[in-house]
């Protein structure tokens, strides 16, 4: 398979005080490549590296050492730049941050407008957003009208206007209510399912990266594992030294082996560890 | 409080005059002020007064609406009104109060300046009430545009007036949530002196700008991920058009500027 976005050998400091001695190490050699079309789960504690990593994906940040590749463009070429952005779309943290317009339809108009598509086109295009992620009713509303997992969705329609190949979310969901969280959860799936965009999920919420293709974990920098969800879940004590949650049907499974109830090593979620637990109960009667 | 202000409001609709191109509208309340400061007689504000009663009748703008919106601006009417009264001399004395009086001439001269005053301040913000925030930059952008040769950030102008425009309701928000804040940690806005009144504004305006800040690095960041680069190449969603009520709009416009030039001595 083809790979979207190389990430190669890549390391990047924060200094606080331009030439002090005192940086904060926020990357060091990391190499991943994201696949076309998965989901690529990134997690790992606040401080991990991972916005970072996320920002470097289209050239927001360029590293200081190593390179990133983007569909066989560097960045860093000045006249590259806008085609990198316009191929690996982004969606931040908080909502209200990343809205332009005060009308709906208008914010999500903002990314093609910028470059520069015929009027025509962009007026297809903004109306096939708002519908793919169910919001084409309050195209004519206010932003702040909305709630959070609403204003969340404009945002994730003004980036799939631009029709990009691989869209990266930044802790989409970390400023949402539960409900909004599951609304913003279902488009991702959607986007990445129904319309073979990849995505790349970064987020510290374990339980939403058990749709994920892949996950990576990250701390201190560094990428410390690199599988599928299943094969991460079973790593409850390293995930916990992490400082990361574990989801509790992963938890509970992990205690139970513990004690000795030989609870198998894919049983990871809810419904089957349900089923595990009343099958050995039918099992004792 | 901020809420009872019409002033600068937009007022949803879809009337002829809410459809118009908003550069026509823009433009016609320039030429319209400039008519107002034209007449030099009674008899000649006929024609400016004509014109905005069927500007509002069309527009479907309740008169209320437009009233409520003068309140802030009545005290300045009311100055300017007395000032003039007992200011200007000349003509019969009609009251005497000893010290000072009013004469025919003053209470001519106050009437006349405030029936200006009013009708600009009404056509002002009948091109708000009719007229979207978002075409209201829209127009200004593209009517500045020309002015791009002298030096004129037209594009970047309008880009702030309507992130300002977004952003009034987020901040008016903020400010509700960082008042509470403080007033739960006891915090006191509206006993005391001025001064202190004033003191205590200071922990809600600090956060607020503080925050004010961030939102700003965070919108520069996403503006930035949707590859805005200024106005250079940039297309529009909704392109302007001058159309046939337009034109309508401009030949009463022109033929009230002549009424006015006519009546003038």
């Amino acid at each position: 398979m083809e790979n979207i976005v190389k990430i190669q050998n890549v390391s990047f400091n924060y200094k606080h005080i331009e030439e002090s001695e005192h940086v904060i190490r926020a990357l060091e050699h990391v190499n991943l490549e994201i696949e076309k079309g998965s989901f690529t789960a990134i997690i790992g504690v606040n401080g991990s590296g991972k916005s970072t990593l996320a920002k470097h994906m289209n050239g927001l940040m360029l590293p200081e050492e190593g390179t990133v590749i983007v569909d066989g463009m560097v960045t860093g070429a000045d006249d590259l730049i806008w085609k990198i952005r316009q191929t690996v779309g982004m969606v931040f943290q908080n909502p209200d941050n990343q809205m332009v317009s005060a009308v709906v339809e208008d914010d999500v108009a903002f990314g093609p407008e910028n470059l520069g598509v015929d009027p025509g086109e962009i007026r297809e295009r903004v109306d096939m957003s708002l519908k793919a992620v169910g919001m084409y009713d309050l195209r004519k509303k206010a932003p702040h009208m909305l709630s959070g997992g609403q204003k969340q969705r404009i945002a994730i329609a003004g980036v799939v206007a631009m029709l990009p190949e691989c869209i990266v979310f930044d802790e989409p969901t970390a400023m949402l209510d539960p409900q909004g969280r599951r609304e913003v959860m279902e488009i991702i799936e959607k986007l990445n399912h129904e319309n073979g965009k990849t995505v790349v999920l970064i987020t510290h919420f374990m339980d939403e990266i058990a749709g994920a293709d892949r996950v990576v974990v990250m701390d201190d920098g560094k990428v410390v594992m690199d599988g599928k969800p299943r094969d991460i879940f079973s790593k409850v004590e390293e995930l916990k030294q992490l400082g990361l949650d574990v989801p509790f049907a992963t938890e509970l499974a992990s205690r139970l082996r513990k004690d000795g109830i030989d609870v198998p090593k894919d049983v990871i979620m809810m419904e089957e560890l349900v089923d595990f637990i009343a099958e050995k109960r039918l099992q004792c009667q | 409080m901020l809420r009872d202000i019409t002033l600068g409001q937009y007022y949803p609709g879809n009337s002829v005059i809410h459809r118009m191109d908003p550069r026509f509208k823009i433009v016609a309340t320039l030429v319209y002020i400039v008519g107002l400061f034209l007449v030099n007689q009674f008899i000649g504000f006929i024609f400016p007064l004509v014109c905005l009663v069927l500007a509002i009748a069309v527009s479907r703008v309740p008169l209320s609406f437009i009233l409520r919106g003068m309140k802030p601006v009545i005290i300045i009417l009311v100055c300017t009104f007395v000032v003039n009264i007992f200011m200007i001399d000349g003509g019969e004395v009609l009251v005497d109060f000893g010290f000072t009086d009013i004469t025919s001439q003053g209470l001519k001269s106050a009437v006349f300046l405030a029936s200006r005053l009013i009708m600009l301040i009404v056509v002002s913000s009948l091109l708000t009430y009719t007229t979207k925030p978002v075409m209201l930059t829209d127009g200004l952008e593209s009517l500045l545009k020309p002015l791009k040769i002298v030096g004129l950030p037209a594009h970047e102008l309008a880009m702030m007036m309507s992130i300002a425009l977004r952003f009034i309701p987020t901040l008016l928000e903020e400010t509700d949530k960082i008042m509470k804040a403080q007033m739960a940690r006891g915090a006191d806005f509206e006993t005391g002196s001025l001064m202190n009144r004033l003191r205590g504004l200071v922990p809600i305006l600090i956060p607020l700008f503080i925050s004010a800040l961030r939102r700003a690095e965070d919108l520069a960041m996403a503006m930035e991920a949707r590859c805005y680069k200024g106005g250079e190449g940039r297309t529009r969603l909704h392109t302007l058009k001058f159309s046939g009520r337009d034109w309508v709009g401009t030949v009463i416009m022109v033929a009230m500027m002549v009424g006015i030039v006519i009546t003038m001595n």
